[in-house]
Formats: C-alpha cells, structure tokens, sequence
C-alpha cells in the first residue's frame, strides 16, 4: 500500500521533470538509499497506474536492475526530442569530451571521493575547442548571460542528472547521466561490430 | 691482439652504462644483436680513450673484442656489429630492466625439443651411450627452460610494474603517453608474452594431436617407474615440481595485469565513444551555419540526438499555462496595444517572503564546531543564580560568541549548558511559550527558569 505522504513528494519531483534516482550522497560522499525510489519499487502497480491515469508514463530504468525513475507525457517515450532532453544530451557531451580533453580519468565524473566537476572545470570547459558554438547553437548559453556552471546546475544538478557531493562544491553523476554515457558507448560498439560483420562478409564473398 | 676474456669482461662491466645503450638499440630495433658500428667506435673515441686506465685502449678494441668473440661479425655492407649472445645475456641478466619478455615462438620450440627427447628416452636402450647423451641434454634442457621461465617471470613482473607506474602518471595527469597506447601496450605484454607462458606451464591445456610439457613429463616420469628407474622417474619428478611451481605466480601476475586492463578498456571504450559521439555533435552544426537567421539553432532533427534515448519526453510536466499574446498580423497594432494595457492594469503581485521553517528531524554538524560550541557553553557563558527563559539567554549568548550561530548549534549548546545546571533548579512554565530563528528555522519551546536552590 502506498505511502501516501511519500506520493505527494514523489508527485512533486516527478512532476517538475526531476529524476528520481535509488542513491542520494551522505554528508561523508557515501551513497545512501533514497526512500522515495523505495516507495516507488514497493508498489510499483500502484503508481504506474497513478500517472497512466494522468497522461504519463513511468519510466523505471533500467529494466533488469532499476536505478532511476521519471515521468514522460504518454506516448513521447521513444524518439521525442524535447528541449530539455536536447539540451541534457548536448551539456553531458560536452563534459565527456572535457574528461577526454584533459586525459581525466572516467571516475572524475562517478567518484564522490576523489572526483567531481568543479568550477575551475567548468571554466575550462568554456574554453574548449567548439564549446562556445554549441552552447550558442543549443540556446544553453544566451548572450553571455550564464556561466557554464549555472547551466549545468540548472539543467542537470536540479534535474538530478547531477548530485553536488555534500561540501565539496564538486559535481558527479547519477544514474540516469552514467546510463547515457553507457547508452553512447553501446551504440558505436554495436556499429563497430556491424561494420566487423560486413568487413567479414566482404571477404568471404570475395574468397567464394 | 689476444686478451685474456676475463679482463675483457671487467672492461665491458667498467663501462656496462654505455654497453647498455647497446643493448637499448638491439631491443628498440630488433635487429638480432646488430647495433650500428658507428656507435661503439664513438664510445671507443669518447669514452675508452678519456679513460685512465691506458690498457683499456688495447683491451676493448674492436679488434681484441673480435678475437675474443665478444664481437661474432661486423657486416661490411651496413656497418652493423653483432653483439655475442653470451654477453648479451650477461649485460640483461643485469639490468632485468633491458631483458626482452618472450613470446609463442621460444616457448613452442622448447615443448617440441622436450617432447621430441622425451620420445627418444623412451625408445633407446636405458644402458646405451645414446641415452646417457639424451638424458644429460634432456635436463639441460629443462635447465633452460626453468632459467626462462623465471627470468621471463622477473621480467614480465617488470613490465607490469611499468604499466602499473604509466598508469599511475596517467592518474596524477602527467603521462604524456595517449590512453589508446597504453592500453595496447598492456594488451600485447597480456596477450603475446604473459598469455604463452601460462599456456606453456598449465598442466591442463589440451593440445590437438600432440602433448603438452606437463603432460610429455608426467608420461616420462610413468616410463621410468614402468622400467624400475625409480631414480630417475624421482629426479624428474622434482626438477618438473620446480619448473610448475611458477605457475601460481605466472597467474598473479596475470590477474594484476588483468585489473589494469578492464580498468584501461572501460576508459579506452568511454573516451572511444565519447570522442565519436562530439564529433557527431560538431558534424551537426556544420548545416547550421549559414549565416541567415532561421533554422539556425541544433533541433530534434540534429544527427546528435539520435545517439541515446535516455532523456527522450524529459520535460517540465508542472507548466504554469498563462494566456499567451498571439499576434496577428492581419490585426494590425490594436490587438497588441490591447493586450499591453491589459497587462499593464494587472496589479503586480507581491513576492511572499521565504518563510522559515521547522527543523529537520536529524540534525549533524561536524566535530570541530561541536567541540567550539562546547567549549564556548561551559567555558565562556556564565551561570548565574537566576536565569529567566533559560533557552533565549543561551541563543543570545551563543549569537554574541559564535560567528554565524544557527538554532542547529543552538540546540547543542543548550545541552551543553543545562548539563552544568542543577536538574532540580529548572522550572518549566506552564504554557508559556516562546520562539527563536536564525533566519532559516524557527523552534518553539516552553519556557525554562532557573533559579539556584538557595535563592
């Protein structure tokens, strides 16, 4: 049975286009279960139906081992390019070509502990090949108004994309931000494999 | 001239630095021992003639080292010199460092050389000189193996420190080496020189249509018991105890390599993949910059968003709908002048102030500010006979003391305090009730006095 103080607040986050991920940060970095994704997985056919009433759909991902939750408007699941959607994916690719720019290692976007983005990145950031003419073409940043750290803020660290790790002024990744880096990552590798396939196929037409 | 070897060999080890750089050519080069003559007739003139001691002019000629056999050929056509093995080996036996790891190829030749005179024992009479000369080659040759394979172990424990080090500057962000080299270069030391040695000595590896060397020992050591040399079959026994006992730390060696690989692949495949995908993103803007003012901007059409669907239907779900002003040209001016008044007619509403709230139900702040709150309750607030509202003269008193106080530290400070007040001493009012804030979160309490029992 649901909780139903617990609803009102997961209906708030949802509903403002946060994710709700199963880790939160404790004041030592550490990660600690967040009771609201508890509530979620514990009467899952209760609150599918909640939002399916109201037009949504609850996205619970990924589907073998849930590790965030969100809602989209019914039917918009698959291929709908909202803006925020855009502009996420467009702020996380710069990041990642940051981590490659710089030669940092992967967990300096994951580790609590010993990794996190913090303002002197951003600042760099700004200042990578291309950056200033994707943000402009994105619309993320507008006639200078913003810093590229108030941009991430607000587009993915309100958004729970990205978690401030507890006093530390740093910023790393959840759940549903690792979980596109993975989603590029399989995509080129099942590319790859295709372009090995037909590599193969080539020459073995060729030797018949 | 002729020169007795052992001062040739004190020779080679006075200058073994520069001898090294020798070996650095051989290995950099693969050249079969060859390094250019150029080279050592350089070090001759720089090095052997500053040198004091005027003998070293005869005895590390080229000629002496010729005559010696230290030098086994100098090619006359690219003024290459070949190096002895035997020195060679000697200058790499001491610096493990310069030792090249082995692959496949010296490790298939040494099972083939085994199993081909362990066939021969097998067939030739035990008594015969035939035999005795295979036995003893037979152990010398699995001397050879036994020195290789633990050489080899020194060396490949090397170069995996070297990765581990690489590694390590990668870390710390001063490797200048790219994360694509370094994760091939651990790959080759895993899959071409760690891999075969391991093969090479696992009792277990099934080989198609011949034996391995552990199975190849095991049967001659069974030949020996057959015939009663038990002798013989217990020597074996020991010297393949000895050659196998590297096995398990062949295997560590792998599987510290191994963590470095997983860890090298999944960065390699991240920084794959994310250099793919940006250079889709900046391919995208490409059509978007032709200068005019519309379509200017990357949209759901832009190749990029086709990479992931993770945030496909993302939105602001809790929109604010307002009337929006949709101008008609056809309307003219009116319309927008309406719309105008309309909004300037509409009374501004007044922004509520952040109202404060109640605390949270765990409360934690770090050590070093409970021990000032401390030390700032017992040591610098006084007690005096009479208190009145005992809660709000503790606030005031921490407000002027600790910079910064909030009801957080209030609330430790006030446990603080009433542990040096006599229990029996406060009073509680009846439903009188009081309230402080810093600013972010109020408390209500019921109000303490204290009054000291002789008052």
């Amino acid at each position: 049975m649901a909780n139903y103080t617990l609803s009102k607040e997961i209906y708030s986050h949802l509903m403002n286009g946060k994710m709700l991920n199963k880790h939160l940060l404790d004041n030592a970095g550490d990660d600690t279960v967040n009771p609201l994704f508890i509530e979620i997985i514990d009467n899952k056919d209760e609150y599918v139906k909640q939002y399916k009433m109201s037009g949504y759909h609850l996205v619970i991902a990924p589907i073998n081992d849930p590790e965030y939750i969100c809602i989209v408007a019914t039917g918009t699941l698959d291929g709908t390019k909202t803006e925020l959607a855009m502009k996420a994916m467009t702020m996380l690719l710069v990041i990642g070509q940051y981590i490659n720019h710089h030669k940092f290692k992967l967990s300096k976007l994951t580790n609590a502990k010993s990794g996190g983005l913090t303002e002197d990145d951003f600042l760099k950031m700004a200042d990578m090949p291309h950056v200033k003419e994707i943000l402009e073409k994105s619309k993320l940043i507008t006639k200078g108004e913003r810093t590229l750290q108030d941009v991430v803020m607000k587009l993915l660290v309100h958004r729970d994309i990205m978690i401030e790790v507890p006093s530390k002024k740093a910023y790393i990744l959840t759940n549903p931000g690792h979980s596109f880096y993975q989603e590029i990552q399989r995509k080129f590798d099942t590319e790859s494999e295709l372009a090995n396939e037909e590599d193969n196929t080539t020459i073995d037409t060729q030797a018949s | 001239m002729v020169i007795n070897r052992e001062a040739i060999l004190a020779g080679i080890l006075k200058h073994k630095s520069h001898f090294f750089r020798f070996v650095d050519v051989i290995n950099a080069n693969e050249t079969a021992l060859q390094f250019p003559m150029t080279a050592y007739l350089k070090f001759y003139e720089q090095v052997i003639y500053q040198d004091d001691d005027y003998a070293l002019k005869d005895i590390l000629s080229v000629e002496a080292l010729l005559q010696a056999n230290v030098f086994v050929n100098i090619d006359g056509l690219t003024n290459m010199v070949t190096l002895s093995k035997d020195i060679y080996n000697i200058l790499v036996w001491l610096d493990i460092s310069r030792k090249k790891q082995l692959d496949s190829q010296p490790f298939e030749s040494h099972r083939q050389d085994v199993v081909r005179l362990a066939n021969e024992l097998t067939t030739l009479p035990i008594e015969g000189i035939n035999f005795k000369e295979t036995y003893a080659f037979f152990y010398e040759k699995l001397s050879d193996i036994q020195v290789d394979i633990s050489e080899n172990m020194r060396v490949l424990d090397y170069r995996v420190d070297e990765i581990a080090d690489m590694y390590k500057s990668r870390e710390m962000g001063s490797l200048e080496t790219g994360l694509d080299e370094l994760f091939h270069r651990a790959q080759h030391v895993y899959h071409r020189n760690i891999t075969p040695c391991l093969e090479f000595i696992n009792p277990s590896l099934e080989l198609k249509g011949t034996k391995n060397l552990s199975e190849t020992l095991k049967d001659l050591e069974h030949y020996f018991e057959e015939i009663g040399e038990v002798d013989k079959a217990r020597t074996l026994q020991f010297r393949v105890g000895a050659i196998f006992c590297y096995y398990k730390d062949i295997r560590a060696i792998a599987s510290r390599l191994n963590a470095y690989l997983v860890n090298l692949a999944q960065e390699r495949e991240f920084f794959l993949s994310m250099e793919r995908a940006f250079g889709v993103l900046v391919e995208s803007l490409v059509p978007l910059r032709h200068g005019r003012h519309q379509n200017k901007y990357l949209n759901a059409d832009s190749e990029v968003f086709k990479l992931a669907t993770t945030f496909d239907g993302l939105e602001d779900h809790k929109k604010k709908y307002e009337k929006r002003f949709n101008y008609s040209p056809s309307r003219g001016l009116d319309h927008f002048n309406n719309y105008y008044e309309m909004m300037l007619r509409r009374p501004l509403k007044q922004k509520l102030d952040n109202p404060l709230r109640a605390l949270p139900l765990e409360i934690d702040i770090e050590e070093e500010r409970c021990e000032q709150i401390l030390s700032i309750t017992l040591y610098e607030i006084a007690v005096d006979n009479m208190i009145e509202n005992v809660q709000r003269y503790v606030w005031q008193k921490l407000q002027e003391l600790l910079p910064n106080a909030g009801i957080i530290d209030f609330l430790y400070a006030l446990e603080y305090f009433l542990s040096a007040l006599d229990d029996a001493c406060v009073s509680q009012r009846r439903n009188d009730r009081d309230r402080i804030d810093d600013g972010v979160y109020y408390l209500d309490y019921i109000i303490w006095d204290y009054a000291e029992a002789s008052l």
